[in-house]
């Protein structure tokens, strides 16, 4: 937030340039999670339980756009979310365009991904139905921005236009939670798209490719070459509107021998470990049994510190194998591919009421609890305050599906449990706006 | 025979006043005195006006202006040009805002400043009724 304030008054001070432009968006919200599932030890999608959480769908936007020439732009946004690290502000993205003419557009700098149709603007509320869009479909592949060069093409043909962009790159993304960073990191991006529109309508297919790899604790526990294709189709006709999506996550070839073999050397090392400071444990509290019994206070002082500090030892031992166990359950595992869709309709009344209805279905093709497969059917509802605020309300009915966890995950990381036949509701409202 | 005679006499009445008043009302899209362009087609301002198109023929990059949010000219113009509403428009730019991929037109808060930005700005375009039309600025199109 501090850094966001700098922004604040840093674009003020330019703001005097006449051709400077800047806005933002911000969504409040709150959502909580009712399951079949034991709160305490599982929460949806790693935040979600029966208290409200209102830090994971807030968010504030700060977007700024200023000419430098004729042809070039510059343009940024500043995005800060409270459930990132502390009121971590990041630059969403941040880019020069270049644009010779109308048909031509390349991008450089760090730049939003645009792999589904809503991509690019996934954290601004206001251009959406949904509380949150259906994470069957828009968690599964998180590559929210890269750092590289894109060009557009795009090309009107009376009510027509054809769109396509190819792009080039790489990304990291850290996150911590409790104890543990888990990095996501990527390079040789390679995605394109081509968008086909008639009138009010989109019809569009994407795709993406890149060598990714997950790190936990800085360690190497996953590498793969993901393909990632997908298409949608969105339109307006009247006050009814429709948006599907469809993806195929596909990872060929199994993981790699290296890693599978330095998890598994973690684990048993780790175990080792505990194995030792356990031992070590023993002796102290026997040492301590043995110094009650002198009755000598110092001695009894010494003892009882010695044990103390072995049972830290322990306790530490414990959650480092925990970490050790997960790299290697993930390291083993076998991401075969994941296919996932979401269908949306909404229709509008009086121009300020929309009810909406999504299904939204993931399937990974690994049946493993390590992997998630669910459906869900969200009811929502829009009321437009005004042309720049909304309000929504969202009753999302979930089901995990195929031996899996969906998205259902343990507090405590340790360990991984197939959650099938698990069913649970998000309830959440949200008040979205532009400025 | 008087009766018939008689409608048909107020009904030319009313189609004169209803022309006459229509044609007062007209939206009309103008620019700069100085701007060599002297005329542009329905599709050509919608494009300007939704961002697509950001040059005039003649190569100069195009600053057009619009109203501020609630004027009710800003949802006759964009329901005449684009066949949108003034929601989907709004959603519309905040798509492209929010992407970096566009800046919408500027907003006014009066034909009057509209009249004096296009005067002032040599590639600016702007639209306004016709009835409000001054010598400061030139017409390039009349929407119907």
């Amino acid at each position: 937030m501090f850094r966001l304030l700098i922004f604040s008054i840093f674009a003020s001070s330019v703001a005097y340039s006449q051709d400077l432009d800047i806005r933002g968006f911000y969504t409040v919200g709150v959502a909580w999670v009712e399951s079949d599932n034991d709160p305490d030890v599982y929460k949806y999608l790693r935040e979600y339980d029966r208290s409200a959480n209102v830090s994971e769908l807030t968010r504030l936007g700060l977007n700024l756009s200023a000419p430098l020439t004729d042809s070039w732009n510059f343009n940024g946004q500043l995005l800060a979310k409270q459930s990132d690290d502390d009121d971590e502000l990041s630059a969403d993205w941040m880019f020069v365009t270049y644009q010779p003419s109308d048909m031509i557009s390349l991008r450089l700098g760090k730049i939003k991904s645009d792999q589904w149709y809503i991509s690019e603007y996934i954290d601004v509320g206001k251009t959406y139905l949904w509380v949150t869009p259906p994470e069957e479909v828009y968690s599964i592949f998180p590559v929210k921005s890269y750092n590289g060069a894109s060009l557009a093409l795009e090309k009107e043909f009376g009510d027509w236009k054809i769109a396509s962009e190819v792009s080039i790159g790489n990304f990291e993304d850290s996150r911590t939670s409790g104890f543990t960073t888990i990095s996501q990191a990527a390079d040789h991006l390679f995605g394109a798209r081509v968008s086909v529109s008639y009138q009010n309508t989109d019809f569009r297919v994407a795709y993406l490719d890149l060598d990714y790899k997950n790190k936990v604790n800085g360690a190497v526990v996953a590498k793969e070459s993901p393909k990632v294709t997908s298409a949608a189709i969105a339109g307006k006709w009247g006050s009814f509107s429709i948006i599907a999506e469809g993806v195929a996550l596909t990872v060929p070839g199994d993981q790699d021998a290296a890693v599978i073999a330095a998890a598994t050397s973690s684990f048993y090392t780790a175990a080792g470990e505990l194995e030792a400071i356990a031992t070590n444990l023993g002796t102290a509290i026997a040492n301590e049994q043995i110094a009650m019994a002198g009755g000598d206070s110092s001695a009894i002082s010494a003892a009882v510190a010695s044990r103390v500090a072995a049972e830290h030892l322990l306790s530490e031992a414990q959650k480092k194998l925990g970490i050790a166990a997960v790299e290697k359950e993930y390291a083993e595992a076998e991401v075969d591919g994941i296919n996932a869709f979401h269908i949306t309709v909404g229709n509008q009344f009086a121009e300020k009421y929309t009810p909406y209805l999504t299904y939204a279905r993931t399937s990974a093709t690994n049946k493993s609890p390590f992997f998630s497969s669910q459906q869900s059917m969200a009811l929502g509802f829009v009321y437009d305050i005004n042309f720049n605020m909304d309000i929504k309300f969202e009753v999302k009915s979930i089901e995990v599906l195929d031996d899996t966890k969906g998205y259902f995950s343990k507090v405590d990381f340790t360990s991984q449990d197939a959650l099938s036949d698990s069913t649970a509701t998000r309830y959440a409202i949200t008040i979205d706006s532009v400025f | 025979m008087q009766n018939f005679v008689l409608k048909k006499l107020l009904f030319s009445i009313a189609l004169i006043f209803g022309s006459s008043s229509s044609n007062a009302d007209a939206l009309i899209v103008i620019v700069n005195q100085g701007n060599p362009v002297a005329s542009l087609s329905d599709a050509e301002v919608k494009r300007i006006f939704l961002g697509k198109m950001k040059r005039f023929p003649s190569g100069a990059k195009v600053k057009p202006t619009d109203y501020k949010k609630g004027k009710s000219l800003r949802s006759t113009f964009y329901q005449k040009v684009a066949k949108k509403s003034v929601k989907d428009v709004d959603n519309y730019w905040y798509r492209l805002v929010f992407t970096g991929k566009g800046v919408p037109p500027k907003a006014m808060s009066s034909a009057k400043d509209v009249i004096n930005y296009v005067s002032e700005n040599e590639n600016a375009i702007g639209y306004i009724k016709e009835s409000q039309l001054t010598s400061a600025v030139k017409k390039v199109l009349k929407i119907k």
